[in-house]
């Protein structure tokens, strides 16, 4: 009888114990916050400087895994109606087939494929699909502090740059812009 | 950005070599005229995309690429063979209306006016409305170009049909330009001058059928794309679209009075002044939208200061309000208001500057 009430003791405190353990953590899902993102641009203008601009909506979804960085994944979706460089006429020049051709291509989607961590933050690796073609890019992200703003919603946040060609895109209609685009993103989410 | 030179050098290599062409088929003798034709035109248009550095893409994904994968080769097919097929005159009209009736969906194909790019009923046109719109532009074209051919039958000039609508496609190509479209605006010019070329060989009476069924595709492809892919207003469009067939104006004069070139050159005199004040009303407008966003143009804020530097005036040297001022001031497009509006601190702020 001793015997099986230590067995039963044992086997109770092993229960507890394992139940007691934390589990590994799982990763955070997020939504992108309008609010608090931004994707801004930089171009060459015939070689004599740049021009900055703006999209305005931007929209998404992204989880990250603190214990697995590789389970991390990203979708944004920038829409292209919303760009802005502070001159309208210009806005919609952009939007016509010499660039952008909102009409036919309204979306800038980036999905990630992979991602790992570098330093602080995360590489992700995806594709980028623009002016209807689909590229690999990778993203070196930075930051991605968690904490609650306002209180009482969980939020995270990165930054990136990238540098893409218009070229690789089918972009490269008009001449009068550098090829290379320098891409700076500043994003937060939301815990879903 | 577009550049004078390379488009005149577009324009003028499409004319050479489509006239060049047009020139060496005729002199293989009348047979199979309307291959000829047509392949003098699509050289041409080769040739002057060639000289513009235009290099269509594959797949076609975009309005332009359609229009120089698809639809221009493909009216050019048509209208090389359907004379040399022998078939009945009802088989040849339907050909061209089923033709005609696929110029738009294939310019439009997968745009967010046609195609749900946003999820599920979010394309701008719903089912209904873009079937009763593409209807329309197919029937509109297929008129337009029955028309025209008639035009070239009755006028008995081969060259009237088409060298209107390279007036016209010249037009088109500019205003497109203008529109904030510009590669899809210059690709009209080889068009241009391609048909201009082949016109401007062709002596057979009745002939440049193929001159006028490309050109009228051409026309409207590129007008069309201008308006949804780009800004052109509707308005423009739709008076370039119309503008050929002011060449069917001559033939109302009682024959006698006017000999057939002087009937033709009075038919391209109507096209080209119609084609020309449309472009120039889209120039006014883009000057005015360039303007104003360059500073350049007067703000509201502007008016106020000059219309009250008119009223200092006023107040000093006496009245004004002559003729002489109001036409001045409607030209600059200063309105004129009562000084009494601005108080004595803006006037005096204004005068010291």
């Amino acid at each position: 009888m001793k015997l099986n009430r230590a067995f039963a003791t044992t086997w109770g405190l092993l229960a507890a114990l394992v139940l007691s353990t934390p589990s590994p953590a799982s990763a955070d899902d997020y939504t992108i916050d309008p609010a608090h993102t931004s994707v801004a641009f930089r171009v060459n203008h015939g070689g004599f400087a740049s021009i900055y601009g703006l999209f305005q909506d931007v929209s998404g979804k992204f989880s990250v895994d603190a214990q697995d960085p590789s389970a991390s994944e990203f979708d944004v979706t920038i829409k292209v109606d919303s760009i802005r460089t502070g001159v309208d006429k210009r806005d919609q020049h952009l939007k016509s087939p010499d660039f952008f051709n909102a009409a036919q291509f309204p979306t800038i989607r980036f999905v990630s494929k992979s991602a790992s961590k570098e330093g602080d933050g995360l590489k992700v690796e995806g594709d980028l699909t623009l002016h209807g073609e689909t590229k690999p890019v990778t993203l070196v992200l930075t930051g991605g502090k968690v904490g609650e703003f306002p209180k009482g919603t969980a939020r995270t946040g990165y930054d990136a740059t990238a540098t893409i060609k218009l070229s690789d895109f089918g972009m490269d209609g008009m001449g009068a812009l550098g090829d290379e685009v320098v891409i700076m993103i500043g994003f937060e989410g939301t815990k879903s | 950005m577009p550049q004078p030179l390379l488009m005149l050098d577009s324009f003028a290599a499409a004319f050479v070599v489509s006239a060049t062409a047009a020139a060496l088929g005729r002199a293989l003798g009348r047979r199979g005229s309307a291959v000829r034709e047509a392949l003098a035109i699509a050289l041409g248009v080769c040739a002057g995309m060639f000289a513009l550095g235009v290099v269509p893409r594959w797949p076609p994904r975009e309005d332009r690429d359609r229009f120089l994968l698809l639809v221009l080769p493909g009216i050019a097919l048509l209208e090389a063979l359907l004379p040399s097929l022998g078939l009945p005159r009802r088989a040849r009209l339907a050909a061209r209306l089923l033709a005609a009736a696929a110029v738009a969906p294939a310019i439009l194909h997968g745009s967010r006016l046609v195609a749900d790019l946003a999820g599920p009923g979010s394309a701008t046109w719903p089912p209904f409305q873009r079937s009763m719109i593409l209807a329309t532009l197919g029937a509109a074209l297929f008129a337009a170009w029955l028309t025209l051919a008639w035009t070239n039958r009755v006028s008995g000039s081969a060259r009237r049909s088409p060298l209107a609508l390279a007036v016209a496609i010249a037009g088109a190509s500019a205003c497109v330009m203008l529109s904030g479209y510009a590669t899809g605006g210059m690709r009209g010019l080889p068009i241009a001058g391609a048909l201009a070329g082949a016109a401007f060989v062709s002596l057979r009476p009745g002939g440049g059928e193929a001159g006028t069924g490309i050109g009228s595709v051409a026309l409207l492809g590129l007008l069309l794309s201008g308006w949804a892919f780009g800004s052109l207003k509707l308005d423009a469009a739709l008076a370039l679209f119309l503008a050929p067939l002011l060449c069917l104006i001559p033939e109302a004069i009682p024959s006698g009075r006017l000999k057939p070139w002087a009937r033709t050159a009075l038919a391209l005199f109507l096209v080209a002044t119609a084609t020309a004040a449309v472009v120039a009303i889209t120039a006014h407008r883009f000057g005015v939208t360039v303007a104003a966003t360059q500073g350049g143009g007067p703000s509201d804020a502007d008016e106020a200061r000059l219309a009250s530097r008119v009223c200092l005036s006023k107040r000093l040297r006496g009245p004004m309000q002559d003729a002489k001022t109001q036409r001045a001031c409607s030209r600059r497009r200063i309105v004129l208001i009562p000084c009494q509006a601005f108080d004595a601190q803006e006037l005096s702020s204004d005068e010291d500057s």
